[in-house]
């Protein structure tokens, strides 16, 4: 298992060298004169050499690939070319949110999901089943922009109810610790916090938890309606067992292998790709860092974001194919 | 042929378990299946009963009746009784049942590479059934799983028990299913074809196994199969089911001595084990056509359109299915006509 989990990572060194190269490509497959395209139309001659000369832009490319990389290594992602903040340092303070927001999406989903998959599997036809479904059909094709603004409009604008964006109220004051705020304000016994940071993570949560909270629900119900006609079902019903170990443990056990694909997949994908969410619930994460940083063609900034999204992905991936072992057994690893 | 003698257990008059007139039909789109009609039959205490017919007979639902199993919709008991220790199974409530599911009566399948929960050790399968019914620790529980696999002759079984299904061969699962069965001393254990998927020699094996734990144990078994070698081997009797019934219900050792039904004629036919015993090396021979569609069953005899011997009246009379000799039951017209003529004179 140890071995296995090494032998991962070691593999995870060529994908990253690989998505740094296309991250850096990014830069310069652009059409034109990057500095232009950062500063603008306005910008003098002199402005422009000033800025190819601090990006290095005039070396071969193969030079500044290999820099780009030496600074990648060493935990350098640059800096903002718009505000001077280091990439770093603004990451720091943004992966927390999208993290808080991602497991608050996730969490509701995986929970939801599964529930609702399972009823409806082992009440498969019920009026349960059919507006479960019919819901996680919805759900499925749900857009989530449409979604988030209803949502504002509803919550926020005529029931007064939710504030419409950001992480926490200005007046309520919260020592950080992990940044992420509900766990913070747990661990500061802040209770005034903790009730606030969670009504600005309610609305942009559910709305970021829509969709995989959809396909998991049909992931699950299939799955398990798949695993309900097993021999080894009868064999549990046969000893005797009560409903519920048979469905949630020998029957869940065994359903849920497919959903965990899923669910590893959508978590890597909403780790980095809130970016819809977090704009229109002005969320301070990463999603709308990437957002704002490509409007405002600040290069690299959305270099090193990509590159540390990508490892994000490629980790999650890896904690899934670990817990497939814990599913399933018969998975070997050597 | 069956070798009773070789058996020292005791078989007791009492019928431990009885069922009369058993009907579980399947309610399809495509029609009603009825798939058990009129099942009737009753095991004593220590004895071994075999059920035998071919697939579709119905065979596996008179069981999964039994355990009050059947998967409902589309399945339902629709008639008949089921008496376990003088206690009607049919009108018990879910809570009854399961204190007599795995612990009074306990059933193994035809398939162990399939019928063990493939992503649980074999001790958490094991140990759960023996915590539902028993009171006991976990830890006194993990002793008995130790035990009883020792009992049905898994090697080194405290090791094993951290093993997972398919670290098992297809035999050894079959031992580990039976050591699951027996773990809390059931009265009754329904054995659903339990050697079909295994190879010949292991399926001695587990033969040996189960006469040897019966002796040990003392418990009735109901095996279920299409073989009828397995019926000579381990049953003291035996009912021939065709299309949902019964057709022949007697000793082992009668049916193939004295076989009434010609449905049992052919079935002892097409076994060259059985039938080389007088003639010598005759041909094997099938049962000629199929059995009947259980969503529409025509009157008369279902065996009618396979049998050499069938009259006019078996395709309109629906055959009665009576003792023609005392303690053997069939359901054939040639002896009720017989039993006519011999009123007559
Ligand atoms: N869920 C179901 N829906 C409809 N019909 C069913 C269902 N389950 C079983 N049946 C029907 O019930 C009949 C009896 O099936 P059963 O499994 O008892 O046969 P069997 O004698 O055990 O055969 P085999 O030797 O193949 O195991 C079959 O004809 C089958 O088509
Ligand atoms: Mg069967």
């Amino acid at each position: 298992m140890l071995n296995y989990i090494i032998r991962r990572l070691v593999f995870l060194i060529p994908v990253l060298l690989g998505v740094t190269l296309i991250a850096f490509s990014l830069m310069h497959l652009i059409p034109g004169d990057p500095a232009r395209s950062m500063l603008g139309e306005k910008a003098t001659e002199e402005q422009l050499e000033a800025l190819r000369e601090e990006l290095g832009l005039n070396d071969p490319l193969a030079v500044q690939y290999g820099r780009y990389l030496g600074q990648v290594v060493t935990g350098d992602l640059g800096k903002s070319v718009k505000s001077d903040i280091s990439v770093a340092e603004e990451l720091a303070n943004r992966l927390p949110a999208t993290f808080e927001l991602t497991l608050f999406a996730m969490g509701v989903a995986i929970f939801v999901g599964v529930l609702a998959g399972v009823i409806a599997a082992v009440k498969q036809y019920s009026w349960f089943d059919n507006i479960s479904m019919t819901g996680a059909l919805f759900g499925v094709s749900m857009p989530i922009f449409w979604l988030g603004l209803m949502m504002i409009w509803l919550f926020s604008v005529k029931l007064g109810w939710l504030p419409p964006s950001g992480r926490l109220s200005h007046e309520i004051e919260l020592t950080t610790i992990t940044n992420l705020y509900l766990l913070d304000s747990i661990l500061t016994w802040n209770w005034e916090a903790f009730w606030d940071s969670f009504k600005h993570l309610l609305m942009p949560g559910l709305a970021l938890g829509t969709i995989p909270m959809a396909i998991i629900a049909r992931m699950t119900r299939s799955s398990m309606l798949e695993v309900m006609r097993q021999d080894y079902i009868r064999t549990a019903n046969a000893k005797g067992l009560s409903r519920f170990p048979v469905i949630f443990q020998h029957a869940l056990k065994n359903a849920f292998l497919p959903v965990l694909t899923v669910i590893g997949l959508q978590f890597g994908y909403l780790l980095g790709g809130a970016v819809l969410t977090e704009t229109i619930f002005s969320w301070p994460g990463v999603g709308r860092y990437v957002y704002l940083s490509i409007l405002g063609r600040d290069y690299p900034v959305v270099q090193s974001t990509i590159l540390v999204i990508a490892a994000i992905f490629v980790i999650v991936n890896l904690i899934t194919d670990i817990l497939y072992k814990y599913f399933d057994p018969r998975i070997s690893y050597d | 042929m069956a070798n009773q003698d070789k058996k020292n257990r005791q078989v007791t008059g009492t019928s431990l378990l009885e069922v009369r007139n058993l009907k579980t039909h399947f309610f399809t789109k495509a029609g009603v299946v009825k798939a058990v009609d009129g099942v009737t039959f009753d095991i004593k205490p220590g004895e071994t009963l075999g059920i035998v017919g071919e697939s579709g007979s119905g065979k596996s639902m008179t069981a999964m009746s039994i355990m009050r199993l059947i998967p409902s919709p589309p399945g339902k008991i629709v008639g008949g009784e089921i008496e376990f220790e003088g206690k009607n199974l049919l009108s018990m409530s879910e809570k009854e049942l399961k204190k007599i599911r795995g612990n009074e009566i306990s059933m193994i399948f035809q398939d162990p590479m399939t019928s063990l929960n493939p992503v649980f050790t074999i001790k958490k399968q094991m140990v759960e059934t023996i915590l539902t019914h028993q009171d006991m620790t976990k830890k006194e529980a993990i002793d008995r799983a130790v035990e009883l696999l020792d009992l049905v002759g898994i090697p080194d079984a405290r090791a094993r028990l951290n093993n997972y299904p398919h670290e098992f061969s297809g035999g050894m699962r079959q031992r580990v299913m039976i050591a699951m069965a027996l773990s809390c001393d059931p009265k009754l254990l329904i054995a659903d074809e339990p050697t079909t998927a295994l190879d010949v020699t292991i399926q001695a094996q587990i033969l040996d196994l189960l006469n040897r734990l019966q002796e040990e144990m003392g418990m009735s078994i109901m095996m279920i199969t299409h073989d009828l070698g397995v019926v000579a081997e381990v049953c003291d009797r035996v009912m021939v089911m065709y299309a949902g019934q019964p057709v022949e219900f007697t000793e082992a050792a009668t049916l193939f001595d004295h076989p009434k039904h010609p449905y049992t004629w052919g079935l002892l036919n097409s076994i060259p084990k059985i039938t080389k015993k007088k003639e010598g090396q005759k041909r094997l021979e099938a049962i000629p056509g199929l059995p009947p569609d259980l969503r529409n069953l025509e009157a008369g005899c279902h065996f009618a359109p396979r049998c050499k011997h069938a009259m006019d009246s078996c395709y309109s009379k629906n055959p009665s299915y009576e003792p023609c000799e005392p303690d053997h039951f069939v359901r054939c017209l040639l002896y009720e006509e017989k039993e006519e003529v011999l009123s007559n004179d």
